[in-house]
Order: C-alpha cells, then structure tokens, then sequence
C-alpha cells in the first residue's frame, strides 16, 4: 500500500541519516555557557506573600520565581513547593510569607558554567531549576530541564523534525500488532 | 554524546509505575495522593494520571492545581479529578524511542508525559527529569 510504503520509507530515511557519520552532539555543543541558554524568571521579595507569587506564575506563565533580598538570591519557589505545602494544609494561605515555603539557598551557578555541569547537578539533586547567579549572588536567570530539552532538540533537529506525525506512528503500531 | 542514544526505547529510563486515580475521585484524595512523600516520591508527585474504566482519559498536573484551582480560588472540597485534569493527553508507549518524548516535550510544553499499552491503559510516566537523568550517564561527569 502507498502509505505503508511512505511509512517504510520515512523510517528508513530515518536510521540512515542515524547511522551517518557525525551524528554526534560534539563535546562543544554540549558545552554551552549557561549564560546563552537561561531564560529570564520574575522576583519577588523575601516577606512577599503567596498570592504574589501565584500571580506572577500565572501571569508570567513561569513554574518558579526567585526570592530576593538586598537583590542577592534567598530561594525559589515552584509550583511543588506551593503543591506540597500550601494546597489543602493551609486556609488562608494568600497572605502568608512567602519565605515559609520557598526552597531556601538552593544550588546556583555561574553564566560561564557549562551546560553538562548543570545536567550533572540536574541528575545527582533531582533539580529542575537551577540559578544562574553573578559575583554578587544577584540572580540572572534560571536554567530549567524543559530549556534543556529544547536546546538539545533544536540540535538534533533532523531527526526530530522528520519524526512521522503521531497518526502515522499510530497506524504504524496498528500494522505492527496486526 | 551521540543521538542515537536517544532512538533507544523509553523503558530505558526505568519510568515509574503510573500513579492513577479514577476521574470520579473528589479532589482533595487526589491532591493528597500527590503530596504523599515515598521513598520513590520524596517531593511527592508532580503529575496524577486520570481513569474511567481503567483508561486513560486525562491528567492532573501540579501547573493545573496552581492555575485552575489556587489563582482562582476554587475550594477543593468541591472539586472532583475530572473537573481539574488536562483530558486527552498525548500518550506514548513504553516501545517509543526516548526521542519521541523529547519531540512532546518541546512542541507540547509538557513535562509529564503517560505511558499506555494498547488498550490505553496507563502502564507508567515519564518526566522531563528522568530524561535529563538518562542524558547524564551520556556526558562528561562534574
């Protein structure tokens, strides 16, 4: 059939551009000051409530936000920390210090930390977030798994962009069990 | 760190076991089941998966507590699992390869994504963290 053969020939393709020389992420590639990959996070306060902060999650469309004060860094709050700690515990949570929740001096690095460092640290502390922080401890930005992702797709991108769409994977899986 | 790496199958990222709750379950035991600490969960568990007759029909993420529940001040009491959840999430199985879950994860903005069989019945999850973890064994140690 037609499509089948589409399919047979897109997986083909496929394995044949993987099994190409140079397909490799280089060390270089995976060396990547983490100054050019973080992304921006808002602030709040130390002594901000609660409610600041799901605002600005919710505005911001941003699963954690920094805690400054003096602007050095103090802690992160994320959306586990609001889960675990403040959903259903609490009655009236909104008004309440941030600074009871937040993760306090959580592990940071430095923009010319490279991005294998942070995928290390990633592993060993099970952390999604990490800040990226300068001399002064003033927070520059954050470094988050999903940004990770990202980056690595947009560096393979053949091999992800000529993924068949999911209707043909699952057509594929239908054929395969058939 | 070679990509072919990534065209293994996602059950070599050793998924968990998928947590689920029926769609009928009110809120606030889903919720508790999340916030359970396990030797497996020692931050409890970012992501519910959701059932009706065994199939997976939806899933509760830590990002829809905080956006349609907490910011809108909805009472919990009141809720129940199907009402709150993200119904239809994409699905991949335990044969996929690991790249088909970072494809999800970037185009989708999703960091949890459930594992089925073929009957659609959640077998596991995996998580945007368990493929940084796989990655690690890839590259130079710190």
């Amino acid at each position: 059939m037609p499509f089948e053969s589409f399919v047979d020939d897109e997986i083909s393709t496929m394995q044949e551009q993987l099994n190409e020389s140079g397909r490799a992420l280089e060390t270089h590639e995976i060396q990547v000051p983490l100054g050019s990959i973080m992304h921006h996070v808002p602030s709040v306060l130390s002594g901000a409530s609660v409610q600041d902060v799901i605002n600005l999650m919710v505005s911001h469309d941003i699963g954690s936000i920094f805690v400054v004060s003096d602007e050095s860094l103090k802690g992160v709050i994320g959306e586990r920390d609001i889960l675990l700690k403040v959903l259903n515990k609490l009655g009236d949570y909104a008004n309440l210090s941030v600074d009871h929740f937040m993760k306090c001096d959580p592990l940071t690095l430095k923009p010319e930390d490279l991005l294998d460092t942070a995928i290390q640290h990633m592993a060993q502390g099970g952390f999604r977030h990490i800040p990226i922080v300068d001399d002064q401890h003033r927070p520059l930005g954050m470094v988050s798994v999903r940004h990770i992702i990202s980056y690595l797709i947009e560096h393979f991108p053949q091999e992800v962009l000529t993924l068949p769409p999911k209707p043909i994977r699952n057509a594929m899986r239908a054929r395969e069990g058939a | 760190m070679d990509v072919r790496i990534l065209q293994e199958a996602i059950h070599h990222l050793d998924p968990h076991l998928a947590d689920h709750v029926n769609i009928e379950l009110p809120l606030a035991e889903a919720v508790a089941q999340m916030q359970e600490v396990t030797s497996e969960h020692q931050r409890g568990m970012g992501a519910l998966l959701v059932t009706q007759e065994d199939k997976l029909i939806g899933i509760i993420t830590e990002r829809d507590l905080v956006r349609r529940v907490i910011s809108q001040k909805r009472d919990i009491k009141r809720l129940t699992a199907g009402q709150v959840m993200t119904a239809q999430p994409e699905t991949l199985t335990a044969e996929d390869p690991i790249v088909f879950a970072l494809n999800l994860m970037h185009f989708g903005h999703y960091r949890h994504i459930p594992l089925v069989d073929e009957e659609n019945k959640p077998v596991g999850i995996i998580t945007s963290k368990d493929i940084i973890k796989y990655i690690s064994q890839f590259i130079k140690s710190i």
